[in-house]
């Protein structure tokens, strides 16, 4: 066994450069002290190589892992998990090209560059990561390359490169497209525990919304396979609140069995569209109000809310279908919404009284009415309700809120008149992509509101928030807020060029998300079906992958045969030399590049001395032939008889 | 082999008992010559320079003179002198040391440039103009330099343009043990110097010189050569790169190396010998203006042979 050849400063640099690109991503990625760590040891590391300082002692690179560990411990609270593992393994990557000294040490180098490439997309699948990844892999194979052959043209290698990786391109999306997916990962990131804002779906205090208000993160995004519904109907139903304790409104804990007491009557077209709902960690999921049909691996409660069956930690894709105006026929009375704590709230119970008086569905009228001429206004910042009796309190003397609110009162008011009520809570409205045709819906869409039950239609959804602020259903929130309120950017209603540019970046990130990153078993097996292939378990998708590779492999092949073709002008005694070079290569030595046939045939001679007289005999014909002057029939034929010789002569050694 | 050629392998090995285990070197010396070329030789002092171009003149039976130069020296020390005879009442010519078959330029380094340039003329044109009048130089005509390493003080270093006029540059290194031991042991260098017999006499070089044009150079070789020189240009560490005179000179030197081995043919090993001797002194390294040191080795090692 021989000793790796030591790797030169030249590789040593490249090897450091390589590393940077490769771990840039992971560093952008952390923003913490650990980013800024890391590349002043690999600059160092850098200025040595450049220097042509040997490697730093062993105690040294010990030293400065355990400080990297320390780092890393000390900013991620951990050595494990996604973050804290991430940053370890790359700064054992690092620390491997520290003690890098033979061939051997840069391949390895080599294959963990490639690995700590593929890990960067555990921080974020976006197409930026992939074009990182892209540069990555050109700049380790790049690398490779110039461990393999450290003499070789920088330039030409680069083409060389660029060539592979465009040849690897079909090969990769085939395998992209067609390679069977599992129907659920082996495996989860474990993805960092952060808190994300949001609904709640445990509790709705006065202003758990109106602090979303300014949130400009998106909740979901739409997309309809037909025209899209009036912005005023779009209620996008989630969480719902059932349960009032004189202060809170709570959410009831499902109720998935009795789910077929009611039946829905769709009253006018269904809307199909697909949802792509951003990870809140719960379980509800959205739907326009009133869902037809649910997605696969949910259920629906009784109260009408899609809940999946395990939190949504990913982005979730999901088609669904709604009406927009229904009828719910139910077996019961629902008694159990007229809940309402024995005491308290007086004036508003007094209020309801009085509405007692009325058939139900005057009640509701009726209330909105004195709603409309009470002169309430809808505010961002509402006056803090101090006292025992909010409602009576917000009602009576401040008159100012935010959806809650009006929602909140409205149904303890409808409840202390008779009429069953609950708060649904979700999402308001949203804004159109022109460029991805989608809309984005903010947390600032959030939205509550009211259904109350009327006895020959059901539960029928109530805005209080649509009669004291018309605009916020129309036209969304900043149209609804009094001018001068300070938003952000992707809130504000007038379209400066940024906003539209952030729009565009959107449609992008939302086509990426939805074709590659959420590219799945399910849509795979819906992409074969189009394609006429009933299963990947079937001959047809066996004869597709199988028979595409190999097509493309014939044609890689044939470019590399045809290529060299065209480039020598094939002569005889050239092929002969070919073959020639061929059968001692599988015998016992091969010619290097750069080696004449004279030098080539000695150095044969030496280690093959049996078939020295064929191998002189050969190199002499072509010497002649090549570099004298000219093949002559004869020569060419002794050639290839002192060839068929040597072809069959026996290498002992 | 012809009987020239067994003459001047005789040559080679002559000379090889004066500069001891440099066999290789000197048979690049040789073909330099016989390919009509000028040599220089690079090395400390005392490794043997000098002797070397006394050796390859007596061998050759060439007429040989020497000319240290200082920095003092103008070119008339060189080309000569037009005094005013009385006897004749003329004026007459007096040739300098110039006029000879062999000249030995030592220290070509440690002369003003004007004198470089003169010489280095003269090498070029094989004529000098002086007052007026043409003067043929004798036939052969070979200026063998020899020049201390640049590094040391009171020295002008070639420029590029007159380093391109020398076909081969060699580097006189210290000898190996066994050859210091035998040098240690035998007799005076400068002894058998002056007992050396001529092994071929001009004529018989003149004769060689125009057989080694013969000698046959495939488009396979050419495609080769320019192969290297080609690579030559694209070097990112090299400001320029082998001019077309010097892939001329690498053909001629590759061909008179053919001829020396017998062989009426040029093959790529012929090339890859005499390759860095003619193309190292020509590329000049872009960071220090010197000229490079190994480059083409390394590049032997990338051009692939056809």
């Amino acid at each position: 066994m021989t000793a790796s050849p030591t790797l030169t400063c030249g590789q040593r640099l490249e090897l450091d450069i390589m590393a940077l690109i490769v771990v840039t991503p992971h560093l952008i990625n952390f923003a913490s002290w650990f980013s800024i760590f890391l590349p002043v040891v690999l600059l160092c590391y850098l200025w040595r190589a450049w220097q042509k300082k040997p490697l730093l002692p062993r105690i040294w690179i010990w030293l400065l892992a355990g400080l990297s560990a320390w780092i890393v411990y000390f900013e991620f609270n951990t050595l494990l998990g996604r973050d804290g593992g991430l940053a370890i393994l790359i700064s054992l990557f690092c620390f491997k090209l520290f003690e890098s000294r033979t061939r051997r040490d840069g391949r390895q180098l080599i294959l963990l560059a490639l690995f700590c490439t593929g890990t960067q997309f555990l921080h974020d699948q976006n197409p930026l990561m992939m074009l990182s990844a892209l540069a990555g892999i050109a700049a380790i194979t790049l690398c490779g390359m110039r461990i393999e052959h450290p003499s070789g043209y920088f330039r030409s290698q680069g083409k060389t490169v660029i060539r592979m990786l465009l040849e690897a391109l079909p090969i990769a999306l085939l395998l992209f497209v067609l390679f069977p997916r599992l129907p659920s990962p082996l495996w989860r990131v474990p993805a960092e525990s952060q808190a994300s804002s949001g609904l709640s779906d445990k509790a709705l205090d006065p202003g758990s919304i109106s602090k979303l208000a300014l949130d400009e993160s998106v909740a979901f995004r739409a997309e309809f396979s037909g025209s899209p519904p009036d912005r005023n109907a779009m209620y996008w139903r989630g969480p719902v609140f059932g349960q009032f304790d004189g202060r809170r409104w709570l959410g009831a804990e499902p109720d998935l069995a009795s789910a077929n007491n009611q039946s829905l009557q769709p009253l006018s077209y269904p809307v199909d569209y697909t949802i792509t709902l951003e990870p809140h960690q719960q379980r509800w999921m959205l739907a326009l109000d009133l869902p037809v049909t649910i997605p696969q691996g949910a259920r629906i409660s009784s109260a009408g809310q899609i809940l999946s069956e395990q939190n949504i930690a990913v982005r979730t894709v999901y088609s669904l279908r709604s009406s927009l105006q229904w009828r719910t026929v139910e077996l019961g009375y629902p008694a159990e919404q007229l809940q309402l704590p024995q005491a308290g709230n007086p004036r508003t119970r007094e209020y309801a009284r009085t509405l007692q008086k009325l058939p139900p569905r005057q009640r509701v009228l009726a209330a909105l009415q004195w709603l409309k001429s009470g002169n309430f206004r809808y505010t961002l910042s509402p006056p803090l309700l101090t006292s025992q009796d909010s409602i009576d309190e917000f009602l009576f003397e401040s008159k100012r809120g935010f959806c809650e609110h009006y929602a909140g009162s409205f149904a303890v008011l409808m409840r202390a008149a008779g009429v069953p009520a609950r708060i649904i809570t979700g999402y308001q409205g949203g804004e159109r992509n022109e460029t991805g045709n989608y809309y984005i819906i903010r947390q600032a869409d959030a939205h509550a509101w009211v259904e109350v039950w009327l006895a020959d239609e059901g539960w029928q959804r109530v805005d209080p928030t649509a009669i004291i602020a018309p605009a916020r259903i129309d036209s969304g929130l900043a149209e609804s807020l009094p001018s001068g309120t300070p938003l952000p950017l992707m809130l504000q209603s007038d379209s400066s060029w940024l906003k539209s540019l952030r729009m565009q970046n959107d449609a992008l990130m939302y086509l990426w998300n939805r074709w590659v990153v959420e590219y799945d078993a399910k849509r795979q097996l819906d992409l074969l079906r189009r394609m006429q292939i009933p299963d990947i378990v079937s001959w047809q998708f066996l004869l597709i992958l199988v028979g595409g590779l190999s097509l493309l492999l014939f044609f890689a092949y044939a470019s590399v045969v045809w290529q060299k073709k065209a480039n020598i002008k094939v002569s005889r005694e050239i092929l002969l030399y070919v073959e020639f070079c061929k059968i001692l290569a599988k015998k016992c030595l091969a010619r290097h590049p750069n080696e004449g046939p004279d030098a080539f045939a000695q150095r044969a001679i030496e280690t093959w001395p049996e078939a020295g007289r064929h191998i002189r005999q050969f190199i002499d014909g072509y010497i002649e032939c090549r570099y004298g002057k000219g093949a002559d029939e004869e020569l060419l034929a002794n050639m290839a008889e002192q060839l068929r010789r040597l072809r069959r002569m026996p290498y002992r050694r | 082999m012809t009987p020239l050629q067994q003459a001047f392998q005789r040559t080679l090995d002559t000379l090889d008992t004066i500069i001891l285990g440099k066999r290789d070197l000197l048979q690049l010396a040789q073909a330099c010559l016989l390919a009509r070329g000028h040599l220089l030789i690079e090395g400390l002092p005392g490794v043997g320079k000098t002797t070397l171009a006394h050796a390859l003149a007596q061998c050759c039976g060439l007429e040989f003179r020497r000319v240290q130069f200082t920095s003092d020296m103008l070119p008339a020390d060189l080309i000569g002198v037009t005094v005013y005879e009385r006897s004749s009442e003329h004026f007459r010519f007096h040739p300098g040391p110039l006029f000879s078959q062999l000249l030995l330029a030592d220290e070509i380094n440690r002369a003003s440039p004007k004198t470089q340039s003169a010489l280095l003329e003269a090498m070029e044109e094989h004529q000098v103009s002086v007052d007026g009048s043409t003067h043929e130089l004798p036939q052969p005509f070979f200026v063998i330099a020899t020049q201390n390493p640049l590094q040391q003080i009171g020295t002008y270093p070639l420029p590029e343009s007159q380093l391109d006029r020398f076909l081969i540059r060699v580097e006189l290194g210290y000898p190996d043990a066994a050859a210091e031991r035998q040098l240690l042991q035998g007799i005076s260098r400068r002894e058998a110097l002056h007992s050396l017999a001529s092994v071929v006499s001009p004529a018989e070089l003149a004769n060689a010189q125009q057989a080694v044009r013969q000698v046959h150079a495939s488009a396979a070789l050419l495609d080769y050569i320019q192969a290297l020189v080609a690579a030559t240009r694209q070097l990112q560490d090299v400001a320029y790169g082998l001019s077309p005179r010097a892939a001329l000179g690498l053909l001629n030197v590759a061909r008179a190396y053919a001829w020396q081995y017998g062989r009426d043919l040029v093959l790529p090993e012929d090339v890859q010998q005499v390759f860095p001797g003619v193309a190292n002194h020509r590329m000049l390294l872009r960071t220090t203006g010197q000229p490079a040191h190994g480059v083409a080795e390394q590049l032997l090692q990338r051009v692939a042979v056809p």
